[in-house]
């Protein structure tokens, strides 16, 4: 989670979120994508960052594509 | 030149370094870094041209080609490419329609991105630049010979503002790359822009190849 977050706080300095709001919906998102992982058995790389994109297009759309599709650039 | 111009490693590796250097610094120093990674762009193809370059030129001072046997070999390895590039340059499949990943395994494409996201200093970005260039020298080393060759036609004033001219065009997509960001535009509107040209990319890539080819072919027929 701490990995994530940091990762998340990068792009949000990078995409110009502030960086005040930006703390608070990275909580919020990584929150809920836990609370919806929860009952799962097996939780892969991709269900978590499938489920944190979730969360995070609720409140910036450009992060969440980043977010999403970081790894798939090159 | 041109062809290179549109080869994306090395766009790729520079927009995301470019981006996750914005994250962590200020502008001024990710600024100034990209620059790092452009000069190391040029510096590679720069070596591998004068390399290729001097290599011809010996070649040729030897007569040991430019004969029909040369030119039948590079028109095959320019259609080759430019089948290769429609199909696999960029990876296809419904899973990956939204991206713009590339040929590269897997392991590679993650070793750039650890780099692009890790390097410390301007010495460890120029070095991702030369990386970023070298990662494409099967596409790259055809357009070389072939430029040499044509550069030994032209008048020996003309050699250097060729070769400068052919670094140049080699960098504009950064340079690109650079502005947009520099103009507001961040990482996911300069990716959808990219995975909304990929197709152009294909076909142009595709066609140059193939065409180059094809007038390779007809010049040795000739």
């Amino acid at each position: 989670m701490k990995d994530e977050a940091k990762i998340l706080k990068i792009h949000c300095k990078a995409l110009g979120i502030p960086s005040g709001s930006a703390e608070i919906f990275i909580k919020k998102s990584i929150t809920a994508a836990e609370k919806s992982l929860k009952n799962r058995k097996i939780i892969t790389k991709n269900d978590r960052v499938r489920a944190i994109t979730k969360e995070l297009k609720k409140y910036n759309k450009d992060l969440a594509y980043v977010y999403e599709n970081y790894n798939k650039i090159i | 030149m041109l062809i290179q111009g549109f080869l994306q490693t090395a766009p790729g590796v520079f927009a995301i370094f470019y981006h996750h250097a914005l994250g962590k610094t200020t502008a001024k120093k990710a600024d100034d870094q990209a620059l790092s990674f452009i000069l190391g762009t040029e510096i590679a193809t720069a070596v591998y041209f004068l390399i290729t370059y001097f290599v011809i030129t010996f070649f040729v001072a030897e007569n040991h080609f430019l004969n029909d046997t040369f030119l039948w070999v590079m028109s095959g390895i320019f259609i080759a490419l430019g089948i290769f590039t429609f199909f696999y340059y960029f990876k296809l499949g419904k899973k990956n329609k939204g991206t713009t990943k590339l040929f590269l395994t897997r392991h590679t494409a993650e070793n750039f991105l650890y780099h692009a996201t890790h390097n410390k200093n301007r010495t460890d970005t120029i070095l991702l630049g030369f990386l970023a260039t070298t990662a494409e020298f099967v596409f790259t080393l055809p357009l070389f010979i072939i430029s040499s060759v044509e550069i030994l036609n032209l008048s020996p004033r003309f050699n250097f503002i060729f070769i400068i001219a052919y670094i140049v065009v080699a960098t504009i997509p950064l340079f690109t790359i650079r502005t947009l960001f520099r103009t507001g535009h961040n990482l996911a509107e300069i990716q959808k822009l990219r995975v909304k040209k990929k197709l152009l990319f294909r076909i142009v890539l595709s066609i140059s190849y193939i065409a180059l080819g094809v007038l390779t072919f007809i010049s040795g027929v000739i």
